[in-house]
């Protein structure tokens, strides 16, 4: 059994050959992972979701799922993943229970699972009606039933916030974790929030412009908003407490009466209020300012 | 494994068409020149009545059948096949689910295969029905008006089977063609614009000497044949023509769905 369920290397792909959408594009997803797939609109987010899933062909790279190349092997293959790309795919003359026939009959799953992921999905009552008649979180909810029905291993989820209220963006949330913690699932999460990718995730891979820009664990992302903390000073005479610690750190003035650091540690912050104090200096401001993951998320992306 | 996805995939594309335009289309479609013919009959009796020399072994089933058979394949075989095509599978496009199904563990093969049998299926059903309701409603005008000859003689019964399998086959050019288009396009203008435009060309081909190229002519060549001709060959040259086209063209369709993107 592969530990890596999703392995890319190097994708390219554009619809037109002069306007690459990805570019040189890796990505490494382990079994039991809740991967956060980051980027803002347009980034390349379902573009790599439909090229995962063979949907579109890359002009260059190989895709492998579960160790496997996905064309060759797309009965192997998809029987194990569940997905939700975009807006819910369903077939909106029929009721909920009628689409769920359909998926059962592709994945052969047993009949007794339809009853489950309703519950699951909580539509158990709503299931005779039709699913045009479903609200969007409800439809919502249904394309997540469908996904589950044959157990997989993997699941794709492609904005599965969108569009829902509060509560259904936290039920949808709820349901990744629970869904990774008692049954197992690996699932790759693409959002353009990071706050979501933060409640959710385990790992998280952050591209922009076709690029992957970041692809760690979300302590290793935490671990770099440490890296980028600064420390800021603000003293009676900016100016000369400017020149003083210019000659140890790299100091930024961010306006007249606020200086910037790096911050290292907190022997530094010390080290620097002894300083100034030395040179006769008031010292009226001294703290560190830990860049948040949102600044972060755009000084990546930017 | 073969037959076993086949028959999976056929019995998901029939549990699509549930409740849909397309099922529907089938069975109005086969019920509307019966139920039209039965009001002329009604309103007008003296239409149905045999011609003043006729003597008694005249069978009035040839002209309810032959009248019923003439419109349809002038016009409403010809736009139902369109529009069944179109339909069925506008049922993928219009619910955005392409990418649904083609991520389902079903190979291609058997999802084109699937919903072609299923089309094919209707348009079968629809066939039977519109002679199962062409003669329902001929016994049903014979019991009520004996003058209409109908009700003392039996329809020509290889008649009718031989003018529905040719009239069959006649549709299967078109069916090649529409359901590869149906699986391109999403808007379901072009495929009907198409059909008309068809059916204008064919009604100022039909003397053309290579007329048996024209897939939308095939069901009038076919009644024109029927007509001329009442032993003969079952099928005539344009009806290979026609599942010819058939077979080469849902080939090149499936070629071209394997290539081309999806969602």
């Amino acid at each position: 059994m592969p530990d890596r369920l999703i392995e890319a290397h190097q994708l390219q792909f554009g619809f037109r050959p002069s306007q690459p959408i990805l570019q040189h594009l890796d990505l490494r997803i382990e079994r039991g992972s809740v991967y956060g797939f980051l980027g803002p609109n347009g980034a390349g987010k379902t573009t790599t979701i439909r090229l995962l899933l063979d949907l579109l062909r890359p002009q260059r790279g190989e895709i492998r799922l579960f160790g496997l190349p996905v064309r060759e092997n797309r009965v192997a293959v998809f029987s194990k993943i569940g997905s939700l790309i975009e807006q819910p795919s369903l077939y909106l003359h029929l009721s909920g229970a009628d689409n769920l026939a359909i998926a059962r009959r592709y994945t052969q799953a047993p009949a007794s699972r339809v009853g489950e992921v309703l519950e699951l999905v909580g539509l158990s009552d709503a299931a005779r009606k039709k699913a045009g008649a479903y609200s969007l979180g409800m439809k919502q909810r249904l394309g997540l039933a469908m996904a589950l029905l044959h157990k997989p291993e993997l699941l794709f989820l492609d904005e599965p916030t969108n569009g829902l209220d509060p509560a259904g963006i936290i039920e949808m949330r709820e349901l990744i974790k629970r869904l990774n913690r008692e049954w197992g699932v690996t699932v790759f999460v693409s959002s353009h929030l990071l706050a979501e990718v933060e409640r959710t995730c385990t790992h998280v891979g952050i591209i922009h412009r076709g690029e992957m820009r970041f692809e760690g664990s979300l302590t290793e992302l935490q671990t770099l908003r440490e890296g980028k903390a600064t420390l800021l000073v603000e003293t009676s005479d900016n100016a000369r407490a400017a020149s003083l610690l210019g000659e140890t750190f790299v100091v930024q003035r961010l306006s007249d009466s606020l200086l910037s650091l790096p911050y290292q540690n907190r022997d530094q912050a010390a080290a620097v209020n002894e300083r100034l104090m030395q040179h006769g200096l008031a010292v009226y401001q001294l703290h560190t300012q830990r860049s948040d993951l949102e600044g972060l998320f755009l000084e990546i992306t930017n | 494994m073969v037959l076993s996805y086949l028959l999976r995939s056929v019995d998901i594309e029939r549990r699509k068409t549930r409740h849909s335009a397309a099922l529907w289309l089938s069975v109005a479609g086969a019920a509307f020149l019966p139920a039209v013919f039965v009001l002329i009959y009604w309103l007008k009796p003296t239409a149905g009545y045999p011609p003043p020399q006729a003597g008694p072994e005249y069978n009035g089933w040839e002209v309810w059948l032959g009248r019923a058979w003439a419109v349809a394949s002038g016009v409403f075989l010809p736009f139902y096949v369109v529009l069944i095509n179109a339909l069925v599978v506008n049922i993928e496009h219009r619910n955005n689910t392409w990418k649904y199904v083609f991520t389902q563990p079903m190979p291609r093969w058997a999802v084109w295969l699937g919903k072609l049998l299923v089309i094919q299926g209707l348009v079968v059903l629809c066939f039977l029905l519109f002679d199962g309701l062409l003669l329902g409603t001929g016994y049903a005008l014979g019991f009520v008006n004996e003058k209409f000859a109908l009700h003392n003689h039996a329809p020509d019964w290889n008649l009718l089977g031989r003018l529905t399998l040719k009239m069959y086959v006649a549709t299967l050019g078109m069916a090649g063609l529409h359901y590869w288009l149906a699986n391109r396009v999403k808007n379901l203008v072009l495929p009907i614009g198409l059909a008309l435009a068809g059916l204008v060309v064919t009604s100022l081909l039909l003397k053309w000497e290579y007329v048996h190229l024209f897939p939308y002519a095939y069901p009038s060549l076919s009644l024109r044949e029927m007509a001329l001709q009442k032993a003969g060959p079952l099928l005539v040259r344009h009806e290979w023509i026609s599942l010819g086209y058939f077979a080469v063209l849902t080939g090149l369709g499936y070629l071209d769905l394997l290539r081309h993107r999806i969602g």
